[in-house]
């Protein structure tokens, strides 16, 4: 079932800069990720999902209600991280978060708690004095404090050290566990890899492509990278092998270069190990495949087709 | 409608700048109010009357005399409009437009709150704590006039009535309405013109004056007529029996004996009416040459005229000065300083009405002062462009009035100000501010009614 639903969006906010004939369904307990460059449309595509900015044509729904009429009903659904960090007046983190308690009418603040508690977050410390990551931890409990059904996280893990970016990705796949809806932005290709269910990519306010992740983590399609000991050895290899799928890539043109890059599909990968045993091989490594490849690649097709 | 976390998170991000604001305003009425002196402020009336200053300075005189006047005009038209213009723009601002420029808002709607109820309770608190800035204000100056002239509370008396009450063991009210007890009695009448530091004839006069203005206002009320129009024709009073047994009454007085008061206060009036524009040019003259003889500024000795009689060589010079025979011009004196002295009861006439409508009154023009800064800081999304309108405007206003009332070749600008409809001179006599009151008011509604309906329909970079 959809739950979030954008269709023919378009907000232009002149000279190329908004966003276009925007097209998007996410179902419920989808994880949904969108990756662009700063400047591409993700804020300004979250700004309408929040009912912050008016659509000039087209429509956003979640859960069926729209998101700028009704904008507060959609709200007691929604969880909300924010791109900018910005908060208001208040002495600790802990105050914040009370009075946004108080805000959402949802006064148990155990759920809050264990976020806090988990993100190893020191919610006594003084708002404006916090580190960015600080900060950033204060909004990331701030939107999941009410339990929400559907997180909408503008750059989630902004400011947050690797080893918290970790902690938050285990948050997110919990949220994910309890069937829970999540819209993330990010300009990080591996995080939302590693997070997402579907990925899209938008550029210059347009949606490019759209994959799931799932596609990209089973492709049967590998690369691997051979190096031989020696040149003339890896010039026999690329007469010899003949196998169907291959296609081999030489690393450089000249004498010294031994390595190679070979493209083969899951069914022919037996032929090759067998080949290779005729070789004097350096090393062979599997070259994974990521999803900044995949989007680039269909970046490079569509460049070449203009 | 009202969210009251939201409220609430208002009065905690603006108290102290709230208490300052206020403590400021009130501190520096205060000050006025220990520093105002009423006999000064008399002189320095009496001082520009039939000046030319008088004709400049127009009704505006009259007004900055009273202590009503001088609150209105000087301290709530310049320090109190100027102060609470500068709190109410910094809080429009910080409000809506600084929260939308720094993305803190977010916070707020990404809750379930409407974007309606955000901004209306924004407004009401910021109209609220005007409000609250201006009874704080009310109450604690309230209090200090209290103290230092017993003005808001109970009837003030004036020094002669207590001191005499007092010798003759009576009550105050009970001498006040029978002036007669003290005119009739040598050593009363003695302990009243020492109280007013007078001389006994002087203050005969003086009592005579007043009892004769306490009467006509008593008959006015019976004919139903003006004040003016009774004094301009005293067989008005004499021709009702109505009237003239009422007026009567409030002095202590029958019917007959009151009538022949009247006839024999009106002959000598005739005879030596200070009206007369030869009589005043003849005791300008001797006051003059008094003044140089007693080596006193005109102006002191203008506040304290019987002086002259306290110096037989002034005393002389001043006849001689005013040519008028020696008992003519000590009546004619004894009239002025008897006039003078009245001056100074109906100043100390502080109108409680006035009081409460200045505070109104101001409140009111900041009521509409404040939309004009809330509408720009829920219209901008830059605090910079909030500014720039919200401060921008109502400051200008404040300046082009003050501008207009400094320099009289630039009296039009008044036009383009909405403080002009701050009107110091009605609010000081407590009559004829209901239009502008009435603008005020509408425009004040108006301005937020827009803030509400375009914050609500705004695009928000959030």
């Amino acid at each position: 079932m959809s739950l979030i639903e954008v269709s023919h969006l378009t907000k232009d906010y002149g000279s190329g800069r908004g966003v276009f004939d925007i097209n998007l369904t996410i179902n419920e307990g989808e994880t949904f990720g969108f990756v662009g460059t700063n400047g591409a449309g993700k804020t300004t595509l979250i700004r309408q999902l929040m009912g912050f900015l008016k659509p000039d044509s087209g429509s956003v729904t979640i859960n069926n209600l729209d998101c700028w009429k009704d904008s507060a009903v959609v709200k007691s659904l929604v969880g909300y991280i924010p791109g900018e960090i910005a908060f208001p007046d208040a002495p600790t983190g802990a105050e914040f978060l009370r009075r946004q308690a108080n805000l959402l009418d949802a006064p148990d603040l155990s759920y809050c708690n264990y976020i806090v508690k988990k993100l190893q977050l020191d919610d006594s410390a003084n708002l404006k004095r916090m580190s960015k990551g600080m900060k950033q931890k204060t909004a990331i409990a701030a939107a999941f404090m009410h339990n929400p059904h559907i997180l909408i996280l503008d750059e989630p893990s902004t400011g947050l050290d690797p080893l918290m970016r970790s902690l938050f990705v285990d948050i997110l796949k919990e949220e994910k566990k309890k069937g829970k809806t999540i819209f993330m932005s990010s300009h990080m290709f591996d995080e939302v890899y590693n997070t997402c269910d579907r990925v899209a990519m938008i550029k210059d306010g347009k949606i490019v492509a759209s994959v799931a992740t799932a596609d990209i983590r089973h492709n049967r399609n590998k690369t691997y990278k051979i190096e031989f000991l020696e040149h003339d050895e890896l010039v026999r290899f690329a007469g010899e092998c003949l196998v169907k799928s291959s296609v081999i890539t030489m690393q450089k043109k000249d004498d010294s270069c031994a390595q190679c890059t070979i493209g083969i599909n899951d069914s022919d990968i037996n032929a090759l190990t067998k080949l290779l045993c005729s070789y004097k091989v350096r090393f062979f490594k599997e070259i994974k495949y990521s999803l900044e490849q995949y989007f680039n690649s269909i970046y490079r097709v569509e460049s070449d087709d203009q | 409608m009202i969210n009251k976390t939201i409220f609430k998170q208002s009065i905690i991000e603006t108290w102290r700048l709230w208490l300052t604001f206020t403590l400021g305003i009130a501190f520096i009425i205060c000050l006025i109010v220990g520093i105002y002196d009423e006999s000064t402020s008399v002189s320095l009336m009496q001082a520009v009357k039939g000046t030319s200053i008088e004709d400049l300075a127009g009704d505006k005189i009259l007004t900055i005399t009273t202590l009503c006047g001088l609150l209105a005009e000087t301290i709530y038209g310049i320090f109190g409009i100027l102060l609470a213009t500068i709190y109410s723009f910094v809080v429009a601002n910080a409000l809506v437009a600084s929260e939308v420029d720094k993305g803190s808002l977010a916070y707020v709607l990404s809750t379930p709150v409407k974007r309606l109820t955000v901004v209306v309770t924004k407004g009401v608190f910021l109209v609220f704590s005007l409000a609250m800035m201006f009874l704080t204000i009310f109450v604690i100056c309230s209090i200090a006039i209290q103290l230092k002239f017993g003005y808001i509370w109970g009837y003030e008396y004036s020094k002669d009535v207590k001191a005499v009450a007092k010798y003759l063991d009576l009550d105050k009210d009970t001498v006040n309405q029978n002036l007669l007890l003290i005119k009739n009695n040598p050593e009363a009448l003695a302990a009243g013109a020492k109280a007013r530091s007078i001389h006994e004839d002087e203050y005969t006069e003086y009592l005579q004056l007043k009892m004769k203005k306490m009467s006509y206002k008593r008959a006015a009320e019976v004919l139903g007529l003006t004040l003016e129009e009774v004094e301009k024709d005293t067989l008005l009073i004499k021709n009702n029996p109505l009237a003239l047994e009422e007026a009567a009454k409030t002095i202590g007085m029958t019917g007959p004996v009151y009538s022949i008061f009247l006839t024999q206060s009106n002959k000598f009036m005739q005879g030596n009416n200070l009206n007369n524009e030869e009589m005043i040019m003849n005791l300008s003259a001797a006051l003059l040459a008094a003044s140089e003889e007693l080596d006193l500024q005109l102006t002191v000795l203008l506040a304290q005229m019987s002086l002259i009689k306290d110096s037989p060589e002034a005393f002389s010079k001043a006849v001689n000065a005013s040519g008028l025979d020696e008992l003519v011009f000590t009546a004619v004196l004894n009239q002025a300083i008897a006039m003078q002295e009245l001056d100074k009861d109906t100043n100390s006439t502080f109108k409680l009405e006035a009081w409460i409508m200045i505070n109104t009154a101001c409140f009111l023009l900041m009521f509409a002062t404040s939309g004009i800064s809330f509408f720009a800081s829920c219209f901008f999304n830059l605090t910079r462009h909030s500014l720039i309108l919200g401060a921008g405007l109502p400051l200008s206003f404040f300046l082009l009035k003050l501008l207009s009332d400094i320099n009289l070749s630039m009296t039009e600008l008044r036009y383009f100000s909405l403080n002009t409809l701050y009107v110091t001179q009605s609010l000081a006599k407590a009559e004829g501010y209901g239009l502008s009151v009435a603008v005020l008011i509408i425009v004040g509604i108006v301005l937020y009614g827009a803030s509400f309906a375009v914050f609500k329909k705004k695009d928000l970079p959030l």
